[in-house]
């Protein structure tokens, strides 16, 4: 069954990589008459460098916003020189663009009809309001939200509800949000729309849903097992409140909190329809931003059928504006900026680089990748650290043996970024998110308390991720 | 058209930052008012307390935070809760809960523009000197009724 599988995938890759060389070809074909050049015959390697690497001071110093940064950097390597706008927007990504602007619209659009507080508040009342089974439920809920939905919505739904629960129950919210804050980024590890990194692999790649659900989602759902009983074990079963407080928690009643019912009737199918696109249009040439834009047009269409024309604007204006466009034009400029370095073989010469200390040795390989991606990406932004990873290792394909070899190398980098999301405060936008929230509520997440907590407990999920991959494809 | 100080009232009553929401309750009470300019020693305005936000103090702050929670009907058998909170909050001083960026007018802002603010954003609404920041009076839906009235008069 697993080497089956590992078959489908080859031929998969093969076939893009085949797809994707033809392409290229053709690109090259038609502006090969206006190639850019680079501004006083200055060394394109050495300009696209310095710009990303400016580019990347500067999103790391958080001093000025990062999609602003992405912009101006891919400006830069086009006014410069380095490449033209027909090159820049071949280096755009768009199924990654279409896949986060359709889930996007449908969290949206669903998130409006309740559903996230319904479920938290039925699972507090499911476990009558005992904190350290509280604790546990709320960290699967969050798991399971974060891999189907992206993790900054899942976290913007789930922390209020825990803050209002928690008082309630008159507990410190601090150890309830960290939980979330590893759940957030471990159930996002499992799915390809989990986590931005994922989603950027998977469709680079060409990794299906499904690929995903057999590679990096067993792993994760162990390191949550664990980490829930860690959680348990250290701060969990110390967990007390008054039956007095229960009671009145008992007395909640969830299903106020369902807004919309059609709503969710209709977001819940949409939803449904979306995965099952993601499962099956894999095999049959349909790409996941296909079937997430396609979902979010049709949900917008069960949502405005019965309106007339003027409250049908208003209403898709309101939808299309759940999207972050902060998000999406970072993506971008991204995409823009590291296919500068791209094109010039920069990435291609610190891929031989990698290859030199790793002497063409795959597993020594796929360990560095997990290990310096967990470690870089608990540092700075997972997104523009993938984004460059991705064309660095496609580099190296060749020396191992072809796009099938590299293979595992995917799953180290997927692993490496989305778990070393849990290694710092700011190393997710999800993290970000839930201190924002914690510090409005008065429970400030201090950077250091959390870091000396978070860092050794990401390296632990890294160590565990590390025996998973040694066993699955380097043994 | 006339200023808005001509709508003003400079005779005003004004709580300093640190009295508590107890005493601005009962001032509310005692004279009938529902907000209070909230001034500092050197007479610049601070903020502006109302009812309203003494009230908003007694939600949650999952509910009243940036982003929040958008309904509470879920919430039932909590009523004991919120009226102990009410004790809580008694010694709380009154710049925690106002609001501190209250919108202002000028001396010399046109009464239309009053107007526009009065019935767009609630009264009443503290007027301030635009160079020091000074507290000068407050103008309220009356006052400035009463001196549209006196106008048509003239």
């Amino acid at each position: 069954m697993a080497n089956n599988h590992a078959e489908n995938i080859a031929h998969t890759i093969t076939e893009k990589a085949g797809e994707v060389a033809a392409h290229g070809a053709h690109g090259a074909h038609n502006i090969a008459h206006h190639m850019p050049e680079v501004v006083f015959g200055w060394d394109g390697m050495i300009v696209s460098s310095v710009i990303l690497c400016l580019a990347y001071v500067f999103i790391i110093s958080e001093k000025i916003n990062r999609a602003v940064i992405a912009l101006l950097g891919a400006g830069a390597m086009i006014i410069l020189g380095v490449l033209n706008q027909e090159l820049a927007v071949q280096g755009i990504d768009f199924n990654t663009i279409f896949l986060l602007i359709g889930m996007m619209v449908i969290v949206g659009i669903m998130k409006e009809s309740g559903v996230f507080q319904y479920v938290a508040i039925l699972a507090a009342k499911s476990v009558k309001g005992n904190p350290r089974a509280l604790l546990a439920v709320l960290s699967i809920i969050t798991a399971v939200f974060s891999a189907l939905l992206d993790n900054v919505t899942t976290v913007m739904l789930i922390v209020p509800i825990t803050l209002l629960l928690t008082e309630q129950l008159k507990l410190n919210p601090y150890i309830f949000l960290v939980a979330q804050i590893f759940a957030s980024n471990i159930g996002g590890t499992a799915t390809l729309i989990g986590d931005p990194p994922n989603i950027l692999i998977g469709s680079a790649i060409g990794f299906s849903f499904m690929d995903f659900i057999y590679n990096t989602a067993p792993i994760a759902a162990i390191i949550m097992v664990v980490m829930i009983v860690f959680f348990d074990l250290v701060w969990g079963r110390k967990l007390t409140t008054s039956e007095k407080a229960k009671s009145h928690l008992l007395k909640y009643k969830p299903e106020e909190a369902l807004t919309d019912k059609p709503l969710l009737m209709k977001s819940l199918f949409v939803l449904t329809l979306v995965v099952f696109g993601f499962v099956v249009g894999h095999g049959h040439g349909v790409e996941p931003g296909t079937t997430a834009l396609t979902g979010a047009a049709l949900l917008m269409l069960l949502n405005i059928y019965q309106f007339n024309a003027e409250e049908q604007t208003h209403k898709v204006h309101h939808a299309l504006g759940q999207v972050e466009w902060e998000t999406i034009f970072f993506f971008m400029g991204l995409f823009m900026l590291v296919y500068g370095v791209e094109h010039t073989g920069v990435l291609a010469l610190l891929g031989e680089k990698l290859l030199n200390i790793t002497g063409g040795d795959i597993a020594l390989t796929g360990i560095i990748v997990l290990w310096s991606s967990a470690v870089f990406s608990a540092i700075i932004d997972n997104i523009p650290f993938v984004a460059t990873m991705i064309p660095l290792l496609e580099s190296t394909a060749d020396s191992f043996g072809g796009p099938e070899a590299i293979i595992p190398l995917w799953w180290c980098l997927a692993l490496g970024a989305c778990l070393g999301g849990n290694g710092s405060i700011i190393a997710a936008s999800a993290n970000v998110m839930v201190a924002s929230f914690a510090e409005r509520a008065g429970h400030r997440i201090a950077f250091i308390k959390f870091l000396k907590l978070a860092f050794p407990m990401m390296l632990a999920t890294i160590a565990m991720a590390h025996v998973y991959v040694k066993f699955m494809y380097f043994s | 058209m006339a200023p808005c100080s001509d709508a003003m009232i400079n005779d005003v009553l004004t709580v300093k930052p640190d009295v508590t929401i107890e005493n601005v309750l009962d001032i509310f009470e005692q004279k009938h008012i529902r907000s209070v300019p909230v001034v500092d020693t050197d007479g610049k305005l601070a903020g502006l307390c109302g009812l309203r936000h003494v009230l908003k103090k007694l939600l949650p702050a999952s509910v009243t935070m940036e982003d929040g929670l958008k309904r509470l009907d879920f919430v039932i058998g909590a009523a004991p809760g919120i009226a102990k909170r009410l004790n809580k909050i008694r010694d709380v001083k009154v710049e925690e809960v106002m609001d501190k960026n209250p919108i202002v007018l000028h001396p010399d802002t046109p009464t239309w523009e009053a107007l526009r603010v009065i019935a767009l954003h609630g009264s009443p609404v503290p007027i301030v000197d635009e160079k020091t920041g000074q507290f000068v009076g407050m103008i309220s839906s009356q006052t400035l009724l009463r001196e549209l009235q006196n106008m048509t008069k003239k």
